[in-house]
C-alpha cells in the first residue's frame, strides 16, 4: 500500500459520507452510510499496512464536493470514484478485500441507478436554512448553523487525530479508549452531516493541517481536548435552551451528556498516558 | 441585525465563506510561511505567501480554530492577494481598527489571522536574507479561549 492510496481512500470516505448525507431515501441513505464505514475501516488498515512498511501517511486531500443537482449525479460521481481507486491498488490480500467490497459497492449503485425511483432532487446545497416542521427565529436559525459547522469540523477533526494516535500507540488500552472516541464522534457527524443537508448548507469540512494532527505535546493535546469537549457541552446546553423546540432540545441534550462521557473517557487517556 | 455569538452577521456573503472558505489550504513553494498561534487554546492560523516582486501572486491559509478564524481568514485573504505587501499590510491594519470593538473573541480570532499574515510577510523577509526558517512564529496577546461560549 502507498500513501497515495490512503489519500484517495480517505477521500472516497469522504464522498460516500457526504453523498449518504446528500440523499433522503431512507434506504439508500443507511446503506451508503455502512459502506462509508466499510471504507473508513479500509483507511485503518491501509495504515496499518504502511506503518509495517514503516511509510508516512498525510490527511492532505484534493477536490471539493460536487453540488449535485439530483441523487442520481451523485451516485454516479461516487461510482467513478471507486472506479478509479479500484485502478490503484497494488496486489495484496488487503487490496483484495477491499476489491471485493468495492465491488460489491458498485453492484449496489448499479442497482439504484437502474431504478428511477431512487433518483431526486438534491436539495442539501440550496441554503434556506429551515426545517421541515420546525419554526426557528434568525437568531435561532444562526446559532444553529454556526454550531453545525463548528462541530462537523470539529468531529472530523477529532476523527482524523484520534485514528492517527491510535494508529502511532501500542498501547491496547490507550487504543481501545481512541476507538471509543472514534465511534462516538462518527455518530456526531452523522447526525450532524445529516441536520446540514437538511437545511441546505451541507459542505464538506475543511482539510486538516498537518500540524493539527502531528501531535508534539499529547498532554497538553488531551487537556485542551477536554476544554473543548466543556465548550461543546456548553454550546449544546445553550443551543438547546435557544431553539425551544422540544424535539431539537432533548437532541442537544442528548448530545451534550454525550459530550460528558467523552471528557470521562479523555481524563482516562491521561491517566493511562501521563500517570501522577 | 442578527449576530454569531462572536458578533458576526451570517450573511449569504458569509455564509458562502462558511461553506466553501477562499484560499484555503497550503502553497507548494511559497516564499513565506507565517504561524500566529494562541498558546492557551492551541489554536492556530497558517499562512502561505507566494509574491511576485513584492505583488501578492499566491496566498493560502489553515487553521485547527473556529468558524470565526475560518471566516476572516477567507475574508482577509480575498481582500490581499493580488495586492501590493504594503497595501496588504494597510488592510491588516484597517481590519485591526476595524474590529477593534468587536468581541473579544472575534478580536482574538482577527489577530491569529493578522499575526499569521505579519509572521509569513517576516518569514519572507527573513528567507530573503538568506536564512533558512521554514516559517515564522508569532504567539498572539489575546486568547481565543474567553469563555464566551457560556454566556
Amino acid at each position: 500500500m502507498t500513501a497515495a492510496v490512503f489519500q484517495q481512500k480517505h477521500e472516497l470516505w469522504l464522498q460516500c459520507l457526504f453523498t449518504s448525507f446528500m440523499v433522503e431515501e431512507a434506504g439508500l441513505k443507511a446503506e451508503l452510510y455502512d459502506f462509508s464505514q466499510m471504507l473508513f475501516r479500509h483507511m485503518r488498515w491501509i495504515v496499518r499496512e504502511l506503518k509495517a512498511a514503516g511509510l508516512d501517511y498525510t490527511y492532505d486531500r484534493r477536490g471539493e464536493l460536487g453540488r449535485f443537482e439530483t441523487v442520481f449525479d451523485a451516485l454516479q460521481a461516487l461510482q467513478a470514484g471507486i472506479e478509479t481507486a479500484m485502478a490503484s491498488y497494488p496486489a495484496s490480500t488487503l487490496a483484495e478485500r477491499i476489491i471485493t467490497d468495492e465491488r460489491y459497492l458498485l453492484s449496489r449503485l448499479a442497482h439504484w441507478l437502474e431504478h428511477p425511483r431512487y433518483d431526486a432532487p438534491v436539495t442539501a446545497f440550496g441554503r434556506h436554512r429551515t426545517l421541515s416542521g420546525k419554526t426557528l427565529d434568525r437568531a435561532q436559525t444562526d446559532a444553529l448553523t454556526l454550531f453545525l459547522f463548528e462541530e462537523t469540523y470539529k468531529e472530523y477533526e477529532l476523527i482524523l487525530i484520534y485514528a492517527y494516535m491510535q494508529n502511532g500507540s501500542d498501547d491496547v488500552h490507550e487504543r481501545d479508549v481512541y476507538q471509543d472516541l472514534i465511534d462516538e464522534s462518527h455518530y456526531h457527524l452523522k447526525s450532524f452531516g445529516n441536520l446540514m443537508a437538511q437545511m441546505g448548507i451541507l459542505a464538506l469540512p475543511r482539510p486538516l493541517h498537518e500540524r493539527t494532527y502531528r501531535i508534539e505535546d499529547v498532554d497538553a493535546f488531551i487537556r485542551n481536548g477536554i476544554d473543548e469537549e466543556e465548550n461543546a457541552k456548553e454550546q449544546c446546553r445553550a443551543l438547546s435552551e435557544a431553539v425551544k423546540d422540544e424535539e431539537l432540545s432533548a437532541f442537544f441534550d442528548f448530545i451534550n451528556y454525550q459530550e460528558s462521557y467523552h471528557i470521562e473517557l479523555m481524563k482516562k487517556l491521561l491517566d493511562q498516558s501521563f500517570p501522577k | 441585525m442578527e449576530q454569531t455569538e462572536s458578533g458576526m452577521e451570517l450573511t449569504e456573503e458569509i455564509i458562502e465563506h462558511m461553506m466553501h472558505p477562499k484560499n484555503y489550504g497550503k502553497l507548494e513553494t511559497p516564499d513565506g510561511v507565517g504561524v500566529g498561534y494562541d498558546e492557551k487554546s492551541g489554536e492556530y492560523v497558517m499562512m502561505y505567501l507566494a509574491t511576485d516582486g513584492d505583488k501578492i501572486a499566491q496566498i493560502a491559509y489553515a487553521t485547527n480554530g473556529c468558524q470565526d478564524t475560518v471566516i476572516l481568514g477567507s475574508v482577509f485573504t480575498e481582500m490581499i492577494k493580488g495586492t501590493m505587501l504594503e497595501e496588504a499590510r494597510a488592510t491588516a491594519g484597517m481590519l485591526e481598527e476595524k474590529l477593534a470593538t468587536a468581541p473579544e473573541k472575534q478580536q482574538a480570532c482577527s489577530e491569529l489571522v493578522l499575526a499569521a499574515f505579519a509572521a509569513a510577510v517576516l518569514n519572507r523577509e527573513h528567507r530573503s536574507a538568506g536564512s533558512d526558517q521554514e516559517f515564522h512564529k508569532i504567539r498572539i496577546g489575546r486568547t481565543c479561549d474567553t469563555g464566551e461560549a457560556a454566556e
